[in-house]
């Protein structure tokens, strides 16, 4: 198990240097030059070449890349060439907002997801299993920014619910109205994946021949369900729920820019709109290194939770 | 090979009845038959084998008597009685009371019918606590014994395994030492040894016949191994596509088979069939149970088919105290005998 844990980090780490390398190498082909930028319309050339020389702009590609590098290992992620903010800095403010709507999403979308699933598989064909389908495919075809829309429409016609921005913290009822409307947005993604795998591992499971000994030993049928159906059918799902954390973490960046919220999703595609370009990178490799560790941080809980995993290798 | 006889089984009340039992599932494809009309008995201290080809219906027969058939199933019986206590009129908890402490069951595939990811010790654990009540620590104890009791080495180690980290024997074994935890009055063995190498089976064999006899213990044996029915039975019911074609004792079975399907089973046993009876192997397939042929289920693969089996199903007939055959022409020797 350290073995394969060991193999996972390594390749991990050669994956986060090829993205390192393609945010560095995408952003080279955006057309906008920050220096310009910098120096605003009255710059003169000298000046423009002199900024350039500044952020190391003139150097060979590789060179660029290899001093990124240094820069972000010690921490340093540069100034946004906007206010000349720390990127380091704007995104450690920015980091606690989203993984706080992640989670607010997470919390309700997750229990609920699985609560549908359970329901649906001990009654197929059933209302909820027909709702249950339905909600799958409706998911992945409703786009999050649409519903994200639809529910600002709904906010400011009943004024029920503020819809810019991060409130107070959560324990307050101004935290709680703010968080309402784009964690529901955002949580909607996960309920038709999370739903549909449960339903489907859970009413296989419900057929294995090991839940049909528990049966013959006497087991009541919720016990049956939850403590043996559910024990080796939760294990797909688990691997799902992380790999929905990508697609949270898209949806996040686009849920958070509609309702302004002030994460890293809002902090990166402004400043890719305004042509921010360290500060766009920053962003940019800090949510790809997210995503790659939830990824290996889920293939350790699922190790953890199915004793069959650790004896491959 | 052990064959003794044993008083005729009628005479005491049997532990567990069932008259005219049938089982049918619902498919894509229509109501599958799967078991039609049986009726069997089995009393304390008894062995009855269960014995018919892949497909026969005995695993259906014995998640019937269990009451662990899936959904899709619809069972009829006009009777059907554990210990005298009528099932059908059971709550479900009371039939859970029943399952796992009175009546357990050993399935046939030890691969699959432990969970995967609880420790075997744990899984006995469950068992015992689900009928007794006492302490979690107390009742690990007991789990080990009982592993122990099964011969397992080292038991306390295996306690902790998981049920990939096991062999198939000793997976058996832990599903054995669980069935039999609670001292069950009924066992049903599906197949218990199918899955295992012989030596392992043979093993596998005594450790049921010892425990069995030691509790006093009724058993339904499945096996499709004609050997291993010599080896345990005391009685022995032979289904074919969903029916009982022949029941007797395992003596009278193996001295003066009546069907021509039992016949055929023996066939496969050259040493039995050295004894008077005639060879022979059976040829073709189980007939789709959706597709039965009309009149003697058997007549398609029967060598002493007639025009009558071909349109009149032959019932059951009892031919002597403990003997029931449905065959047109049993006595079958002697029909023999006068044709020949
Ligand atoms: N859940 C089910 N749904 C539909 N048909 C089933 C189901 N279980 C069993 N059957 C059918 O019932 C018939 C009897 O099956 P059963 O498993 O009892 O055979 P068996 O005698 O135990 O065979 P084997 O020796 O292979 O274990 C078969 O035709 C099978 O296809
Ligand atoms: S009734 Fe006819 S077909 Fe059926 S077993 Fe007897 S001889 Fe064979
Ligand atoms: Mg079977």
């Amino acid at each position: 198990m350290m073995v394969r844990l060991l193999r996972r980090a390594a390749v991990s780490l050669v994956v986060l240097t090829g993205v390192l390398l393609i945010g560095f190498l995408m952003l080279q082909v955006i057309p906008a030059d920050p220096a310009v930028a910098i120096a605003g319309p009255q710059g003169t050339e000298a000046e423009i070449e002199a900024i350039r020389r500044h952020l190391g702009l003139d150097q060979p590609l590789i060179v660029q890349f290899l001093y990124y590098l240094q820069r972000v290992l010690s921490g340093d992620m540069g100034h946004s060439v906007i206010n000349n903010a720390s990127v380091s800095a704007e995104l450690l403010r920015a980091i606690g907002p989203t993984v706080e709507l992640m989670c607010a999403a997470m919390l309700w979308a997750v229990p609920t997801a699985l609560a549908l699933g359970i329901l649906a598989a001990l009654r197929r064909g059933g209302i909820i299993d027909r709702m249950v389908m339905t909600l799958a495919v409706m998911g992945v075809s409703i786009p999050v920014f649409w519903v994200g829309l639809l529910m600002i429409q709904f906010a400011v016609r009943t004024r029920a619910f503020p819809i810019q921005g991060r409130g107070g913290p959560l324990w307050t009822l101004d935290g709680l109205s703010h968080i309402a409307l784009p964690a529901t947005a955002l949580g909607l993604i996960l309920i038709g994946p999370i739903a549909r795998m449960t339903r489907t591992t859970l009413s296989d499971a419900l057929h294995a021949d090991h839940v049909r000994t528990a049966r013959a030993k006497g087991a009541s049928e919720t016990r049956v369900v939850l403590n043996h159906a559910l024990r080796t059918a939760i294990l797909p799902v688990i691997t799902l729920i992380g790999l929905q954390i990508g697609s949270l973490m898209g949806g996040a960046v686009v849920t958070e820019t509609i309702f302004s919220w002030p994460g890293v999703g809002r902090l990166a595609v402004g400043a890719i709109i305004a042509g921010d370009y360290p500060m766009a990178q920053g962003a940019i490799i800090f949510l790809a290194s997210a995503f790659i560790i939830v990824n290996v941080a889920v293939d350790l809980l699922n190790e953890l939770a199915d004793p069959r995993l650790g004896a491959r290798t | 090979m052990k064959m003794q006889s044993l008083p005729a089984p009628q005479t005491t009340a049997p532990l567990l009845r069932v008259d005219n039992l049938s089982v049918s599932f619902r498919t894509d494809h229509g109501p599958l038959p799967a078991l039609q009309g049986v009726s069997l008995g089995v009393s304390p201290g008894e062995t009855l084998a269960v014995v018919g080809e892949s497909g026969s219906g005995k695993s259906v027969l014995s998640l019937a008597l269990m009451n662990l058939l899936p959904p899709t199933a619809t069972m009829t019986a006009d009777h059907l009685s554990f210990d005298g206590r009528d099932l059908a009129s059971l709550g479900q908890r009371d039939k859970r009371a029943l399952r796992g402490r009175d009546m357990a069951m050993i399935f046939q595939e030890p691969a699959t019918a432990l969970n995967p990811v609880q420790r075997i010790g744990d899984q006995l654990v469950e068992a015992i606590l689900l009928h007794d009540d006492m302490p979690r620590v107390r009742a690990h104890t007991r789990a080990v014994e009982a592993l122990a009791a099964t011969g397992i080495p080292s038991p306390d180690v295996r306690a902790r395994a998981y049920p990939h980290q096991l062999s198939g024997g000793m997976r058996q074994r832990a599903l054995i030492a669980m069935a039999l935890i609670h001292r069950p009055r009924l066992l049903i063995a599906d197949e218990p040894t199918t899955a295992l190498d012989v030596t392992v089976q043979a093993q596998i064999l005594d450790l049921i016949r010892d425990l069995a006899r030691e509790v006093g213990t009724a058993t339904i044996f499945i096996t499709h191994d004609m050997g291993v029915v010599a080896e345990m039975a005391d009685r022995v019911a032979v289904l074919y596509a969903g029916r009982m074609v022949e029941m007797a004792s395992a003596a009278d079975l193996f001295d003066s088979p009546e069907h021509p399907y039992t016949l055929g089973l023996l066939g496969s046993m050259p040493q039995l069939s050295q004894r008077g009876a005639p060879m022979l192997p059976i040829t073709g397939t189980v007939p789709d149970p959706r597709h039965m042929p009309p009149g003697c289920h058997f007549h398609t693969r029967c060598p002493f088919a007639n025009g009558t089996c071909e349109t009149v199903r032959p019932q059951l007939r009892r031919l002597g105290p403990a003997r029931l055959t449905a065959c047109h022409y049993a006595p079958l020797l002697e029909t023999l005998g006068a044709r020949t």
